[in-house]
């Protein structure tokens, strides 16, 4: 069954004791984490680098993620020993085994000038990964959240079908098929790209855009037909409601080469919009294909989550 | 070993270089000399008196042009961040205006607001006074 997507706490963190720090989760190729609002992705790493994402608060980088596939399973504790004997020798401070790590993390914490930094590393057994995670605390340790965070990290299944993408405030459920050809972080625009290895494979864009009240001039109907490539021509366009809310679709197409032209193939284009008006966001998709057919859908599994809460950027980061 | 003026300029730009704590505690403050020009869309034109240069003399003067004015257009996200420069909010205080106006994150706003108040110092029309 399809969940409702307009539900705020699926894909969500897990719900957090009163007091505590509000929680954000997200999901990266595979690896699921839960962690403070208030750290914010700083590094995401894209589809031909190792995996790593780092989280920033405000003033400093609070939480850096690793991992990588082994064949075989690592000795953590003497990968840890071996890191702890090279850091004492650069940094001349006393570096102490992480108590009561939660299982099957294995761990070490240094005395920092201005705090403690926390060295950890597990191994997913299924997916035989490798995740190393630095915490920094800058002031004291929050043994109750570092808990919390550890706790959080889950591997997908290995045929995990679709699969959940989510960081950056974008949420999407695609089949796993599709693999994440770019990804782009500019200022207030998050930009997916989205390929199969197959030949003439489908591809995908998903993009999130902040501000719609300063760079939406006309209608929204009227900028999506201003994204429209200039070689492609008008095949329909009309109203689609997605999540609950008014949107616009449009199909276009465009000649290939003379070649493939001949033989009935053109490049057609299928793009969808919304604006979310509880986030302030417009949603953009865009499936692009050369095939025969004059006509193209999204894929079935494809589900683009809107209304999250907008974060309340005065409270304090913990 | 003798220092090369690329090595100095890079030594000057890391002694200059403020950690993140800094510069959110810092009031920016704006150019009072400036006139505003109000837009219909929101944004504006803004100019701001320029100091003619003591070697500006004849007869270089009469090669070298000297504008009088330096003249900025300021969209309307722009203006809001420049009004919001009046000398009593610190840079936190600023983006976190920003973002809770714009439904933005703390960081998306922090990126483009420290970014655009950057180009704001180089022009004269703001100044970020930092605390020790």
């Amino acid at each position: 069954m399809r969940r409702s997507a307009t539900d705020p706490t699926h894909h969500g963190a897990a719900p957090h004791p009163p007091g505590a720090a509000r929680m954000d989760r997200t999901c990266w190729r595979g690896l699921a984490l839960d962690h403070p609002a208030a750290w914010e992705l700083a590094r995401i790493s894209g589809p031909n680098e190792p995996a790593r994402l780092t989280f920033s608060d405000r003033r400093y980088h609070r939480l850096d993620v690793k991992w990588l596939q082994l064949t075989r399973k690592p000795n953590l504790d003497g990968m840890l020993d071996k890191h702890r004997r090279r850091t004492s020798k650069q940094t001349r401070t006393e570096i102490r085994d992480l108590p009561n790590p939660p299982d099957p993390w294995h761990g070490i914490v240094r005395d920092a000038p201005d705090g403690q930094v926390v060295h950890v590393a597990r191994f997913f057994n299924d997916r035989r990964w490798l995740v190393e995670a630095v915490l920094i605390w800058p002031d004291t340790r929050d043994d109750a959240l570092q808990r919390r965070v550890l706790e959080s990290f889950e591997a997908e299944a290995r045929d995990a079908d679709p699969r959940l993408w989510q960081a950056m405030g974008l949420s999407i459920t695609l089949d796993r098929q599709f693999g994440l050809h770019e990804c782009r972080a500019d200022v207030g625009r998050v930009t997916w790209e989205f390929q199969t290895s197959e030949r003439r494979s489908p591809e995908l864009t998903v993009e999130r855009l902040a501000m719609p009240e300063h760079w939406l001039d006309g209608s929204l109907r009227d900028w999506l037909r201003g994204q429209k490539p200039e070689d492609h021509r008008l095949a329909r366009e009309g109203l689609v409601h997605v999540n609950g809310h008014r949107g616009y679709e449009l199909l276009s197409w465009a000649k290939v080469t003379p070649i493939a032209s001949l033989r009935g193939y053109k490049r057609v284009r299928y793009e969808q919009a919304w604006q979310c008006p509880s986030e302030g966001r417009v949603y953009h998709i865009v499936l692009t294909q050369i095939r025969r057919q004059a006509e193209l859908t999204l894929p079935g599994a494809l589900e683009v989550r809107c209304c999250r809460d907008v974060p309340d950027v005065v409270t304090s980061a913990p | 070993m003798k220092r090369s003026r690329r090595d100095n300029r890079a030594s000057a730009k890391a002694k200059t270089a403020y950690p993140a704590e800094q510069l959110l505690a810092a009031v920016a403050y704006r150019n009072e000399a400036m006139e505003v020009h109000d837009f219909r869309d929101g944004g504006c034109r803004v100019r701001v008196p320029l100091n003619r240069p003591k070697w500006l003399v004849p007869p270089i003067s009469w090669i070298i042009p000297f504008s009088s004015h330096r003249q900025v257009e300021l969209d309307a996200p722009g203006r809001e961040v420049l009004e919001l420069c009046d000398g009593r909010r610190t840079v936190e205080e600023i983006i976190e205006k920003f973002a809770a106006v714009h439904k933005l994150t703390f960081r998306e706003a922090q990126l483009s607001v420290t970014t655009f108040l950057k180009q704001l110092t180089q022009r004269g029309l703001v100044a970020i006074v930092g605390t020790k």
